[in-house]
C-alpha cells in the first residue's frame, strides 16, 4: 500500500464504488475456461461434498457426495469431475510448436489451459485434494482409477505452479479483481469475491460499503457458512441412515437428490458470480506484456505434460538445493512482473514516479553523437534531456531504463538542474553506442524508470551443497496420505 | 455463574451486573481472552469484557448480527477426535507419548478431570482442586503419580476477578517430573506441515496454560520455571484420517507476550468506577425491543466511552459490524488498515483525502501527506484521465 493506492481508495470512498487501478488488463483470460466451485464440508480438509464445473456460464456440471467423510463416495465424486477434467486439460499437451536453439531442438504447446476459481483458498482446498490424490496405488488392495490419480498430479501441479507471481494457469478470481480494482475496504474483505464484486458493482443506490456488507454475508466457498451446514446436518445424516453402509452407486443415486438440492443454489450462486467477475475484466484490453508471461505459463504446462508421460511424481518436501533455486526464481519473475505491468501501464508507473523511482515529461534536448573518454578511446553517449514537471528527486548516478525499451541498455542520470516552471531538467546519458537501445526524440513524452526487463543472469549453486544445507536425513519421498485402513464412516 | 470468584468489592461487581443488563455473564475462557487480547485499545471491547456481556448474541436479530458461524460438522470433527483419544483407556495417546514423556510399558495413570464431576455452580472449583491434589504428588516426585491430566482446571485472575480455564491436557515426563502443556486440534498435519494460522493461536492458547501452570505449581511451593515446561505438545490427526500424531515446540516468546497481554488487561473495578453511571447494555440486547432503538442505545453508548475498529477487528470481535459502519458513516481511515492510517497523518477522513488528492488546500498538520496525496491525484489523472467517470450501465443478473 503506498500513496496512490492510499489516493484511489479515498476517491473510490468518495464516490461510493470500485475504481480501476491499471488502464490494461495484466492476465490472460482464455475465452473457454474450466470453471471450478468448491464447497468443504465443516473443517473436513480433503474432502469436497460439492463440486461445480463448467467451460460455459450456461452449463455448469455438478457433483455431490453425500457423505464426503466416505472414501468410496468421496472419490466417486471426484472421478466424475475427473473424468471431464483430464481429457480437456491434457488436449493442449498433444498440439505442439518447435523450436531450435544451437543443437537443441523442443517443442512448447501452443495454447495451455485456464482453471478459473472464486479465491485463494479454491486454490489451496485443490491443492490438498491433490496431495491427498496424486500418490494413490493404481493396483493392490487399495487401488484407485488412474484418472483419479492424473487429476491429483494436474491439480498438484496447478497449486505448485500458483506460488509463481503472475502466473495465469489457475486464476484466483480475487487476485485478479484486487491486481485492477482500487477500493477502500480492508485486506479481508477484498479477499471475499462477494464483498468486492459487491463494491465494483453495487446495486443501484447502493453505497459500495453497503453493497458489500449486505454482499458477505453470502459465503462464495469452500469455508461453508455454519448455519448451512446446519441445514445439511439432518440430510447427512438420513443419507447415512437410508445408504445403510452401501457405497454402490445405484442405491446412493436417488438418495443424493435431497443434499443435490441443498447444494444446487449455493453452487449456483458462485457460479454466477465467478462468471460475472471474468467477463468484467474481460473488456479491459490486455497488456503488452501479458504474452510474454502467457507464453513462460505455456512452457511449464508442457514441460508439466512431458513429466506426466514419463513418471509425474513430484516431491511433497524440496531439498535445501531445490528450495533454494525456487525462491531465486520465484524473485526474479517477481521482479520481472513488477517491472513489465509498470512499463506496459500508465497508472502502475504512476506509483514509481510517486515514490521518485522514475521520471517522466517531455523530451527537450538530445544530443546523439556526445562522447566522453571511455577505457581506452572517446566513446559516444548519447545525452537526453527530459522536462520533468516535478522536481526530480533521483540521486545522479542511478541507472534508469527507458520504458519505451524496458529491455534495452541503462541510462545513467548525467545530471538534475532546475527547470523554468518548478520542474527538473534530467540529463540522461544511455550507456552503449552500438545502436540497439534506440532512445526518444526532442518533443516526445518520455518516462524512465528503475525497471528493466532483461532477464537477470541468476548464478549457479556450487557442486556441493555447503555443510550448513546438508539434512541429516534426505527429505522424505511422497507417500499417500491415507491411513492404513481407510476408515468408513 | 461459577467460574468466577466474587473477588471484587460488591459496589463493583453490582455495578458490572448493572451493565450488562439481565443476561448471564459470558465466562472469559482461553478464546473469549485471545480474541479481547487483539484489540486491548478499545475501550466498548473492554467494558463489555469487564462485564462479562456475550457480544455474540448482543446484536442478534439486527442487521449487524455477528457473522461468526460454526458449522456442525467442524464440531463433531473435534469432538470425534478428542474422544478417539480417550478410547480404551487411552491407547493411543499413550502409545503416542511413550517416548516423548517416558511412559512406563504398562501402567500410564490417565486421569480424565472431564468425568464424575457433576454440574452445577460446583464443577469447576472441584475439578480445580481434583488438578492440584494431582499436582502434589507429581511435584512431590511420587512413583505413584499421575502421568496425564486430561482437562485439567487451571485458575487466573483476570482484571481482579479470578476464573477457571481448562487445559485440554497437561503430561508428566516420568524422568524430570516437568509438566508439559498439551492441546488436542483437529486440523490435519500433512508432509510434516500444518496451518500456520491455526497452528499459531493453538499455540498461543497453550502459552496462557503455561502461565497459568506455572502460578499453580508455585502456589504449590515448587519452582515454577523447573516444573513447567515451554516445551509443549500439539496433538493433531496425521494427514486425511483421524489418527493422533504429536508435535512438539518450545514457546516462550509466545509465553512472555501472553504475560504481557495479562498485565495490560485492566482492573474491571477500575472499569466500573470509570463508567458513566447511566450505561448498560441491557437494551442493546433484548430481542424483544424495536432494533432501530437497540442500535441507538449502543450508538450512544460507543459515543460515550469510545472504539477503536481495526479491520482485525472483524476476525475477533462479534461486533465488528457494528463498529465498522460507524466507522464507514465517520469517514475513518481505519476502515481500508491499518496502512492508510499511517499514511495518512493529521487526515481525519477518507472524504477528506479525496479532495485533498484533487489539489485542495490543506492545514498545518495535513501538509506533509497531503503533497504526496496532491501529486498522486495529478499523476492519477494524467495516467487515466477517464478513471472515475460516471459508470458503465450494470449488467447485474443475479
Amino acid at each position: 500500500v503506498n500513496h496512490l493506492d492510499i489516493t484511489l481508495a479515498a476517491r473510490a470512498f468518495a464516490i461510493g464504488r470500485a475504481l480501476r487501478k491499471s488502464t490494461v488488463r495484466h492476465r490472460r483470460l482464455v475465452p473457454n475456461p474450466i470453471a471450478v466451485v468448491l464447497w468443504q464440508l465443516g473443517a473436513e480438509p480433503f474432502s469436497a461434498p460439492a463440486i461445480g464445473w463448467g467451460e460455459s456460464h450456461t452449463k455448469p456440471h455438478m457433483a455431490v457426495t453425500g457423505e464426503p467423510r466416505n472414501r468410496a463416495l468421496a472419490f466417486a465424486a471426484l472421478l466424475e469431475f475427473a473424468k471431464w477434467f483430464n481429457p480437456r486439460f491434457e488436449a493442449h499437451g498433444s498440439d505442439r510448436e518447435t523450436f531450435t536453439r544451437g543443437d537443441y531442438t523442443f517443442s512448447v504447446a501452443r495454447t495451455a489451459p485456464q482453471v478459473v476459481v472464486a479465491n485463494r483458498a479454491t486454490v489451496e482446498f485443490l491443492g490438498r485434494l491433490g496431495r491427498r490424490l496424486a500418490y494413490l496405488p493404481t493396483d493392490g488392495k487399495w487401488a484407485v482409477d488412474p484418472a483419479l490419480v492424473r487429476f491429483g498430479r494436474h491439480l498438484r501441479f496447478l497449486w505448485d505452479h500458483h506460488s509463481k507471481p503472475a502466473q495465469q494457469l489457475i486464476v484466483s478470481m480475487t487476485d485478479l479483481m484486487n491486481a485492477h480494482w482500487a477500493t477502500p475496504q480492508s485486506e479481508s474483505e477484498r479477499a471475499s469475491l462477494s464483498a468486492l464484486d459487491a463494491f465494483i458493482e453495487p446495486s443501484a443506490g447502493l453505497n459500495g460499503f453497503d453493497a458489500a456488507a449486505a454482499a458477505e454475508l453470502c459465503p462464495v466457498g469452500p469455508i461453508p457458512d455454519g448455519e448451512d451446514d446446519e441445514r445439511l446436518m439432518p440430510l447427512v445424516e438420513k443419507f447415512n441412515a437410508a445408504r445403510n453402509g452401501s457405497t454402490d452407486p445405484a442405491l446412493i443415486a436417488p438418495l443424493l437428490v435431497p443434499i443435490a438440492e441443498h447444494y444446487r443454489p449455493l453452487l449456483r450462486r458462485t457460479w454466477d458470480l465467478l462468471w460475472r467477475s471474468r467477463d468484467r475484466e474481460v473488456e479491459l484490453a490486455e497488456g503488452s506484456s501479458v504474452a510474454r508471461r502467457w507464453d513462460a505459463d505455456r512452457d511449464a504446462y508442457t514441460r508439466h505434460m512431458d513429466w506426466m508421460n514419463r513418471n509425474g511424481l513430484r516431491r511433497t518436501r524440496q531439498t535445501p538445493r531445490q528450495a533454494a533455486t525456487t525462491l531465486r526464481n520465484l524473485e526474479e519473475s517477481g521482479r520481472l512482473v513488477e517491472a513489465e505491468e509498470a512499463c506496459d501501464d500508465p497508472l502502475r508507473m504512476a506509483a514509481y514516479v510517486l515514490a521518485n523511482k522514475a521520471v517522466r515529461g517531455m523530451v527537450v534536448a538530445v544530443d546523439p553523437t556526445h562522447k566522453e573518454p571511455g577505457p581506452k578511446r572517446m566513446v559516444v553517449r548519447p545525452l537526453v534531456t527530459l522536462r520533468s514537471p516535478d522536481a526530480c528527486l533521483i540521486p545522479v548516478g542511478r541507472e534508469l531504463w527507458w520504458t519505451g525499451q524496458p529491455d534495452g541498455k541503462e541510462f545513467v542520470v548525467e545530471d538534475v538542474s532546475p527547470a523554468p516552471g518548478g520542474g527538473s531538467d534530467v540529463v540522461l546519458k544511455l550507456m552503449t553506442s552500438s545502436g540497439i537501445t534506440s532512445f526518444p526524440a526532442v518533443g516526445e513524452r518520455a518516462c524512465f524508470s528503475i525497471h528493466s526487463t532483461r532477464p537477470e543472469w541468476l548464478g549457479t549453486l556450487p557442486d556441493d551443497d555447503p555443510w550448513t544445507h546438508r539434512p541429516a536425513t534426505p527429505p522424505a519421498l511422497a507417500e499417500p496420505i491415507e491411513d492404513a485402513t481407510p476408515s468408513e464412516v | 455463574v461459577a467460574t468466577l470468584l466474587g473477588t471484587l468489592d460488591p459496589v463493583s461487581a453490582t455495578r458490572l451486573d448493572a451493565i450488562r443488563g439481565p443476561f448471564p455473564r459470558r465466562t472469559p475462557d482461553v478464546r473469549v481472552l485471545a480474541d479481547f487480547s487483539q484489540n486491548t485499545a478499545c475501550q466498548l471491547a473492554t467494558l463489555g469484557f469487564a462485564a462479562g456481556v456475550d457480544f455474540g448474541k448482543l446484536l442478534k436479530g439486527t442487521k449487524f448480527q455477528s457473522a461468526f458461524s460454526h458449522s456442525p460438522f467442524a464440531v463433531l470433527r473435534g469432538v470425534t477426535f478428542e474422544s478417539r483419544l480417550r478410547e480404551n483407556n487411552y491407547a493411543l495417546t499413550v502409545d503416542l507419548l511413550r517416548e516423548p514423556l517416558g511412559l512406563a510399558v504398562t501402567g500410564a495413570r490417565m486421569v480424565n478431570l472431564r468425568d464424575g464431576f457433576p454440574s452445577g455452580p460446583g464443577r469447576m472449583p472441584a475439578r480445580l482442586k481434583a488438578t492440584n491434589d494431582l499436582l502434589g504428588p507429581i511435584l512431590r516426585g511420587d512413583p505413584a503419580a499421575t502421568n496425564w491430566l486430561d482437562g485439567a482446571v487451571l485458575r487466573g485472575t483476570i482484571g481482579g476477578m479470578e476464573a477457571f480455564f481448562e487445559a485440554d491436557a497437561l503430561g508428566v515426563r516420568t524422568a524430570t517430573r516437568e509438566i508439559r502443556v498439551a492441546e488436542v486440534k483437529s486440523f490435519p498435519k500433512v508432509d510434516d506441515r500444518v496451518d500456520p494460522d491455526q497452528l499459531g493461536s493453538a499455540l498461543d492458547q497453550s502459552a496462557l496454560y503455561v502461565l497459568l501452570a506455572r502460578d499453580a505449581v508455585a502456589a504449590l511451593g515448587a519452582d515454577p520455571e523447573r516444573c513447567v515446561s515451554d516445551r509443549v505438545m500439539l496433538i493433531t490427526p496425521r494427514n486425511v484420517g483421524l489418527t493422533p500424531t504429536l508435535s512438539e515446540q518450545r514457546i516462550s516468546a509466545r509465553v512472555t507476550r501472553m504475560q504481557r497481554v495479562f498485565v495490560g488487561i485492566p482492573n474491571f473495578g477500575d472499569v466500573a468506577a470509570s463508567t458513566p453511571a447511566d450505561i448498560s447494555f441491557g437494551l442493546v440486547a433484548d430481542q424483544k425491543a424495536d432494533e432501530q432503538k437497540r442500535l441507538d442505545k449502543l450508538n450512544d453508548i460507543a459515543d460515550r466511552v469510545g472504539t477503536a475498529y481495526t479491520p482485525s477487528c472483524m476476525t475477533s470481535c462479534a461486533n465488528a459490524r457494528f463498529c465498522r459502519t460507524r466507522a464507514v458513516r465517520a469517514g475513518d481511515p481505519c476502515v481500508s488498515g491499518t496502512t492508510a492510517v499511517r499514511l495518512l497523518p493529521e487526515i481525519l477522513t477518507l472524504g477528506r483525502a479525496a479532495v485533498l488528492t484533487r489539489g485542495a488546500t490543506p492545514t498545518t498538520g495535513e501538509g506533509p501527506a497531503a503533497t504526496l496525496l496532491e501529486r498522486a491525484g495529478r499523476l492519477i489523472d494524467e495516467a487515466a484521465p477517464t478513471l472515475g467517470s460516471p459508470p458503465t450501465p450494470a449488467r447485474r443478473t443475479a
